[in-house]
């Protein structure tokens, strides 16, 4: 059993290289099935975004015993809410809050480099290690390595090797995996892929996934058993988790930054403009024969976004497009079944 | 006739019983503000907390959001009020009933015609997400140029170079925008007078924990005066206001009332009959302009960056709890009240985080929990009772007669 104590995150903007030069595991974080305790009720409110509910329920109540704390980012002012609610009541040895700054450009990515830092000497203190250039320079090459093999599955995919469920478990391995042990796998499974005798997938239909996180495999594998391929590319945690590849030379936290600001950012740190262009590049190299936008219940940024989107759809871009409204944890219902079936039945 | 319009101009007409000019003063400027914004083709909107001293500098005619959604809001309740006809229109776009109702009256207000389409808009981070993603969809929709001023939550010398130099992108893109260049002297003019209006407003505060009365009443109206920092209509507000008060006197066996968050326009009517009821000294400033800072340093960029991060909304609910104990303290409250909106942390915090502010404070809490930020759900009659519960316990409590 695991006793090596672990950091959670909770989005991709968090670079996983400072933990891991603190020497500490991290891990997404990913919520426990079981049902919906009354606590979270208690202090987040019920029409509040369900994606932040679902984490502080497992920040607190499913917690693992080796869970030393979390990191946060200021993604949306839902996160300050857990922020301060974990903060009342979470009962963490740490809690962290990252300021990801919503501009690209280098005074933002300056920016970003200060806070990274800052983040690195908090670790540093906390965890009674010093994190020096040596430490951060081996993580960000090792992280690195992880990079290069999530291109080869990422290529898989795009040439239909992998499936749409193949390569978000993949995703969720690594994700949530101690990054020494995770290698060795990668290394297993680069092979099988290499070795492997492929199903067709150029001749099943295709289908774009938007939206929200998902945190659960349910819906990736419920539409693939309907003879279709889905594309999780625009997820934070499909392939858009761990982003480009950092530089090694110069200032490390520069780079970090500028790497982690610059990989596929999601529709809270993009203009409207900037994700309309990115969701038509999408298009053009997945050509899909039709897009799902899945949506968190009473998470603003997509509800925004999806409604602005469809207006693109359907005034400009001739494919069918469905906006799927859900809850975390997520649960595939009767009345969900059956619109994703019509919805697969019409492309 | 637009309704929303003649809905400000009665709010004029009216604001001339109001027992301070001050008062009629703020309303004159909203309604000359909205005026200008109707009548004028070159506008910019824009949300909340955008730094309006460059605005002034400028001499932008702009209007932002709190002078819209709060003002359709107060028209009415039901069904066919104005303010549900703006969210209707917005949710037969495909927009979820989960997203705040505030920003959607704005973004309704645009759809029904009720205000017109800004040569551009500027949003800024700091307030919500429901305000910075209200601002990106209406420059979307309407195709008209945007600009973000991202403001961080920590405040250290990173984050004031970040914004600084935001706020020398938002000077190009406004002289863009309106063909218009930048006033050097304007704006250290515009920053002299946000400055003083600041000064002020700390004044009257100070004053008012040792006896100074501004009848609470009247300053319900002030709230969101901040976001017209650096106009020479608003210092003389401030002005206006602290000149008419100077010589009163509160009477000391008045009960005190600390007024948590911001009050919905659709409740300052059942308030305002509460406070006049009960004779209550209604402290409800310290929050209202509590994003009111001095900004008289060398360079007036850097000023106004650390300005914009000095915001309470951004430090959580540590600095809002320490600001709310002060304010029990030097006023010596004797009741807290307020709304707190499930998913308004900015404005209230919600439950949770209202517990947290007053549970070691020893002065009861009067909390009316509600789902929107109109508090409509909340009936007046329920107010009034549970403020007449309330108010004679504490009396009996203190000895006086109920």
């Amino acid at each position: 059993m695991d006793k090596i104590k672990h950091l959670c995150w909770t989005c991709a903007l968090v670079p996983e290289e400072l933990i891991f030069a603190a020497g500490v595991q991290s891990k997404r974080l990913y919520y426990k099935s079981e049902p919906k305790a009354e606590p979270s009720e208690y202090t987040l409110p019920v029409n509040f975004c369900s994606l932040v509910r679902t984490y502080f329920e497992a920040l607190t109540i499913y917690r693992d015993s080796n869970m030393e704390g979390a990191i946060l980012t200021t993604a949306c002012s839902a996160t300050y809410f857990l922020y301060d609610a974990l903060k009342h009541c979470g009962n963490m040895n740490f809690i962290y809050m990252l300021d990801v700054p919503r501009k690209q450009d280098p005074a933002g990515i300056d920016f970003f480099a200060r806070q990274l830092a800052d983040l690195a000497k908090t670790l540093g203190k906390h965890f009674h290690v010093t994190i020096d250039r040596d430490k951060l320079f081996q993580a960000i090459e090792h992280f690195n390595r992880i990079r290069d093999f999530l291109a080869i599955f990422h290529e898989a995919r795009v040439s239909h090797r992998l499936s749409g469920q193949d390569y978000f478990k993949i995703v969720h391995l690594i994700s949530i995996s101690d990054k020494v042990i995770v290698l060795k796998q990668l290394e297993k499974i680069k092979k099988d892929i290499l070795h492997a005798d492929f199903a067709d997938e150029k001749t099943k239909k295709k289908i774009l996934l938007l939206g929200s996180p998902l945190l659960s495999i349910d819906l990736v594998a419920f539409l693939e058993s309907f003879q279709v391929t889905v594309d999780i590319d625009d997820l934070c945690t499909g392939a858009g988790y761990l982003g480009s590849h950092v530089e090694t030379e110069g200032d490390l936290y520069f780079n970090l930054a500028a790497a982690y600001l610059k990989s596929r950012l999601c529709s809270r740190m993009e203009r409207n403009d900037t994700r309309i262009r990115q969701v038509k590049e999408m298009l053009a190299n997945f050509q899909p024969d039709g897009v799902i936008y899945n949506l968190s219940k009473f998470r603003v940024t997509d509800s925004y976004e999806s409604v602005m989107l469809k207006e693109e759809f359907f005034n400009e871009i001739a494919t069918p497009y469905l906006v799927l409204a859900n809850d975390h944890p997520f649960e595939m219902n009767l009345s969900m079944k059956s619109r994703l079936e019509t919805f697969i039945q019409v492309l | 006739m637009n309704p929303y319009f003649n809905h400000l101009r009665k709010i004029l007409i009216l604001s001339k019983y109001q027992e301070l000019e001050a008062s009629r003063l703020y309303t004159e400027l909203i309604y000359k503000r909205v005026a200008d914004y109707l009548a004028s083709e070159k506008t910019i909107f824009t949300t909340t907390m955008v730094p309006s001293e460059i605005l002034a500098a400028f001499e932008a005619v702009s209007i932002d959001s709190e002078e819209v959604a709060p003002i359709i809001e107060s028209m009415g309740q039901g069904p066919n009020s104005e303010a549900e006809e703006c969210r209707n229109a917005v949710l037969r776009l495909g927009m979820g009933k989960d997203v705040c109702p505030y920003p959607l009256v704005t973004m309704g207000a645009f759809e029904r015609g009720l205000l017109s389409v800004p040569a551009a808009f500027i949003g800024s981070s700091y307030m919500c997400n429901d305000q910075y993603e209200m601002i990106k969809a209406l420059a979307q929709r309407h195709k008209r140029p945007l600009f973000i001023i991202d403001i961080p939550s920590w405040h250290d010398s990173a984050a004031i170079g970040y914004v600084e130099n935001q706020l020398y992108e938002m000077v190009d893109f406004i002289a863009d925008i309106l063909n218009k260049p930048f006033n050097y002297s304007k704006f250290k003019e515009a920053m002299e007078c946000s400055h003083e209006a600041y000064s002020i407003s700390e004044l009257i505060k100070q004053k008012r924990r040792y006896g100074l009365d501004v009848p609470g009443t009247e300053f319900i109206y002030f709230y969101g005066i901040q976001v017209l920092a650096g106009y020479k209509d608003s210092l003389a507000v401030f002005n206006k206001l602290h000149e008419e008060c100077a010589q009163r006197l509160c009477d000391k066996r008045r009960l005190r009332v600390f007024w948590m968050n911001v009050l919905p326009l659709r409740k300052k009517t059942v308030i305002r009959s509460m406070i006049k009821k009960y004779n209550l000294d209604f402290v409800y400033d310290e929050l209202s302009t509590c994003n009111m800072a001095p900004v008289s340093g060398h360079n007036p960029f850097i000023s106004l960056a650390m300005k914009l991060l000095s915001g309470l909304y951004l430090d959580g609910i540590e600095r809002r709890k320490r600001l709310a104990e002060e304010v029990i303290r030097d006023y010596q409250i004797d009741l807290a009240c307020g709304f707190s909106y499930s998913r308004c942390k900015l404005v209230s915090g919600g439950t949770g985080d209202i517990r947290h502010i007053f549970q070691q404070a020893e002065i009861p809490y009067l909390e009316w929990k509600v789902k929107t930020a109109s508090g409509s759900e909340i009936p007046d009659e329920q107010i009034k009772a549970d403020f007449d519960s309330v108010m004679q316990a504490i009396r009996i409590r203190k000895g006086s007669k109920p």
